[in-house]
């Protein structure tokens, strides 16, 4: 069940009814209905994946349980050592499996060697990525004394599966998360409406931009050996605002239904793409990853406390390991890798933490300096999506040495009224994001000063570009990490 | 809360009317042309002036048959983009119901209108069809094992009869969600230009042309199947028209339109095959009517499309028609 769809659109007044009405006042109601509805949402995709996901809840509740009553710091490890094993292997095998059979045997066919390893025909559990990072950061937490566990299933469940979360993120925290889950919570009318305007934001990046951008962008993908290099830069600018608008849309939505329902999720975008170096864009790229990769492994392996070598291999270690993480193919691994060879020279000069604020905050525009920081970290970040978006290596470098050719300075092929009402609607979407930079998301403040007819003749538009361009919803494509 | 919900619910009710206004009251704003030529046909009902011939079929014979080329016969033509015999009855039975009965009723569907419907349902979408007659078409196709046959477009794509009879009154009653690319892609600007095609229309007496290129080898839908496999529903509104006709003695020239050469020279013997054994069938239940239903074919030069005749197609292949009538009046 998409977001973007006519089933969730009344799915989710049910469970808001059912939820403020029916169970108002009874908070152990209130999460078993969630977590009955969260089930269903998720079970809507493949029943059977509902098992794994039980599973796998069960698996770190009861080793969440065993690791804090473990009488020694064998005994803990040894719990945590099971949980971990067995959720990364799930990952391992869902995902993995077949990238590694396929690799392996690549490598003894280039060794000379005869290769007869068979692939199977698994299919990705949706969202596995992401309740596995969830389950295991509760895990990491007891461990390391961070949290008490809870000996509420129906809670730790909930947390887990919370359907707003479940198959593409915020990656949330037990730390932040599960206290609201046991605390009661009461409909906040300002925190609804926010949550109204977070999701219509979310609506209009998801359907409006990123799938009129992902049209375009895949015709010049899919047929990238017969256009042109100008055509190809544009199929890489379309791409890039396809992704933001894509998953950065998805997090609106679900931050904003989790407000509906008394939530707050973790905030996951904040305007990377006016980012002024690539290590400020990582801070605010996907955060809820980047500070999981940070807390679970970057300080364990010593982070940037070390010598030189240390800091390169760390961040060589977090950046492949979050390209791998984003699906099994080389493709996600080079494009890990050459974020790391962006960043590391901003670490090793320490200059990795120079932008920490927001862009010319509380101005309009950027003085020179922030905007040629900012079309720099736009430029390389285009770069690395094409990697992240061609279907393999080669694919990526063909594309890329197509983009620099003479025909970069002619006319696109396929430039039409279409394509140009789709860059009108990027070149809005990027004015109404500049001037909410500081808010939580784009329409956070934008508008919210104008009188009533206006502000909601703003949403009647955006609810009517919504409509006009849904219907032809494509899946988020980080359901499929 | 009950604040929450009030604005939201007025916010939508809002929103609602003024889509449902903009679909129900504009819809030369923001309608492409089937609606003008199903327009034409409704308004050819209740005009009170029987042509003596009347052509009914698909985009084929609408674009196909010019009545203003005729020298000396009194034509209309009422054929609709993308119809098959469903929309073919309706017509036939709305002109008898309105006391419009022609002397001739010339009948033509391309062979693979009789297998699927190959276009959005236009005849709910723009009004042919009463809710009535919604109610009606999906009876029968209930009788015939809900069979789906608009299987390309939204309507008809679930295996539940109801959902897809729910999904008919949906488009009938203008369910926005059946009509959001179209608002998208006219944002209501199509007024001047439906106007002006609504002329045309009218004074082309029901004729409407593709284009004008002088040329055409590629190949038609036909082409691309194997087997002729009629839908039981399609075939059984043919005959419930050849029905009709018999019922109110009204004369039936059953048609086929012309392929291109490309087409008839590539068309699978088999197709063909199967194809003239339904028409025998028919030919033997239905001795009144008189069949041209053979494959045929026309120059590559006489076609716009793979499809569609061009003018000068248009105006050879309307001197048939126009030559049979007078060939079928002399006997």
């Amino acid at each position: 069940m998409l977001f973007n769809s006519i089933e969730f659109a009344l799915f989710f007044p049910i469970v808001f009814i059912l939820y403020w009405f029916v169970f108002k006042n009874h908070l152990k109601a209130q999460n078993i209905m969630l977590f009955v509805a969260s089930y269903y949402f998720y079970c809507c995709w493949d029943w059977r994946f509902g098992f794994l996901l039980a599973f796998s809840t069960a698996l770190d509740f009861y080793s969440g349980l065993a690791i804090d009553r473990a009488g020694t710091k064998v005994r803990k490890k040894m719990w945590l050592i099971i949980s971990v094993g067995i959720n990364l292997g799930f990952l391992g095998f869902f995902k993995y499996y077949n990238f590694f059979v396929e690799s392996f045997a690549q490598m003894l066919e280039g060794l000379g060697m005869q290769a007869n390893m068979g692939t199977l025909n698994i299919i990705l559990p949706v969202g596995i990525s992401f309740y596995t990072f969830h389950g295991l950061s509760y895990v990491f937490d007891i461990y390391n004394d961070r949290i008490k566990p809870t000996t509420n299933i129906i809670n730790y469940t909930l947390f887990v599966s919370f359907f707003p979360l479940l198959v593409a993120g915020p990656i949330e925290r037990a730390t932040h998360l599960l206290p609201q889950v046991e605390k009661p919570r009461k409909f906040n009318y300002a925190q609804a409406v926010d949550g109204m305007r977070q999701i219509l934001w979310g609506l209009f990046k998801k359907i409006v931009i990123a799938d009129s951008c992902a049209e375009f962008a895949n015709t010049i993908f899919n047929n990238s050996d017969t256009f042109g290099g100008s055509t190809l830069l544009l199929g890489a600018l379309f791409f890039t605002f396809q992704i933001y608008g894509d998953f950065s849309g998805y997090t609106d939505i679900a931050l904003g239904i989790a407000r509906l329902l008394g939530f707050e999720l973790l905030k996951n975008f904040n305007f990377p793409y006016f980012s002024r170096d690539i290590a400020e864009f990582w801070r605010r790229w996907h955060i809820s990853l980047s500070s999981w990769f940070k807390d679970y492994l970057y300080i364990p392996l010593g982070g940037s406390k070390g010598g030189t070598w240390m800091k390169v291999r760390n961040t060589f270690i977090i950046f492949l390991v979050s390209g791998f993480w984003h699906g099994a193919n080389w493709t996600f691994i080079v494009w890990g890798a050459l974020n790391a060879v962006y960043f590391l020279p901003l670490l090793l000069t320490n200059k990795n933490r120079n932008n920490i604020g927001t862009v010319a905050e509380g101005k309009t525009l950027p003085t020179l300096r922030e905007l040629t920081g900012m079309v720099t970290t736009f430029t390389l970040t285009v770069f690395a999506w094409i990697f992240f978006r061609a279907e393999s290596v080669g694919h990526a470098v063909d594309y890329i040495n197509g983009i620099f050719t003479k025909s970069i300075l002619s006319k696109p092929e396929i430039l039409d009224a279409r394509m140009l009402t789709t860059i009108g609607l990027v070149v809005a979407f990027i004015i109404v994001e500049w001037f909410g930079r500081e808010g939580k998301y784009g329409l956070e403040k934008f508008g919210v000063t104008w009188k009533k007819p206006f502000r909601y003749a703003m949403y009647l538009v955006l609810f009517t570009l919504i409509y006009f361009y849904f219907g032809s919803e494509q899946e988020f494509i980080y359901f499929q990490f | 809360m009950k604040k929450f919900i009030f604005k939201t619910l007025v916010f939508l009710a809002v929103w609602l009317v003024v889509i449902w206004g903009a679909l129900y009251f504009l819809p030369l704003n923001y309608s492409g042309y089937t609606y003008v030529v199903s327009e034409n046909v409704m308004s050819y009902m209740k005009s009170g002036k029987p042509a003596k011939y009347v052509t009914v079929g698909d985009s084929r014979i609408m674009a196909g048959v010019q009545p203003n080329v005729m020298k000396k016969e009194d034509f209309y033509n009422l054929s609709l983009g993308g119809a098959t015999p469903v929309e073919g009855y309706f017509t036939v039975k709305k002109l008898i119901e309105n006391k419009m009965q022609p002397e001739v009723l010339v009948l033509s569907y391309a062979p693979f209108h009789l297998t699927i419907h190959d276009t959005y349902p236009r005849p709910v979408g723009d009004g042919l069809l009463t809710a009535d007659e919604i109610s009606e078409l999906y009876d029968v196709v209930e009788k015939n094992g809900n069979e789906v046959f608009w299987e390309t477009d939204k309507l008809s794509v679930s295996d539940y009869s109801w959902v897809n009879r729910f999904k008919a009154y949906s488009v009938k009653f203008k369910n926005p969600m059946f009509y959001n690319a179209e608002l998208r892609n006219s944002l209501l600007m199509r007024y001047r230009k439906n106007a002006q095609l609504q002329k045309k229309v009218k004074k082309d007496k029901g004729f409407h042309s593709y284009s004008n290129h002088k040329f055409s080898d590629q190949l038609n839908r036909e082409t691309r199947s194997e087997h002729f496999e009629p839908k039981k529903v399609l075939v059984s509104y043919l005959r419930a028209t050849f029905e009709l006709a018999r019922k109110n003695n009204l004369q039936v020239i059953y048609l086929a339109a012309p392929f291109n050469e490309a087409s008839f020279n590539s068309v699978n013997k088999q197709y063909v095959a199967e194809y003239n054994a339904l028409f025998e069938r028919l030919k033997r239940e239905y001795p009144e009517v008189v069949f041209y239903s053979d494959i045929n074919a026309y120059p590559n030069d006489l076609f716009t499309d793979a499809s569609h005749l061009n003018h000068d197609g248009t105006v050879r292949f309307s001197h048939k028609i126009e030559d049979l009538v007078t060939e079928y009046r002399k006997k």
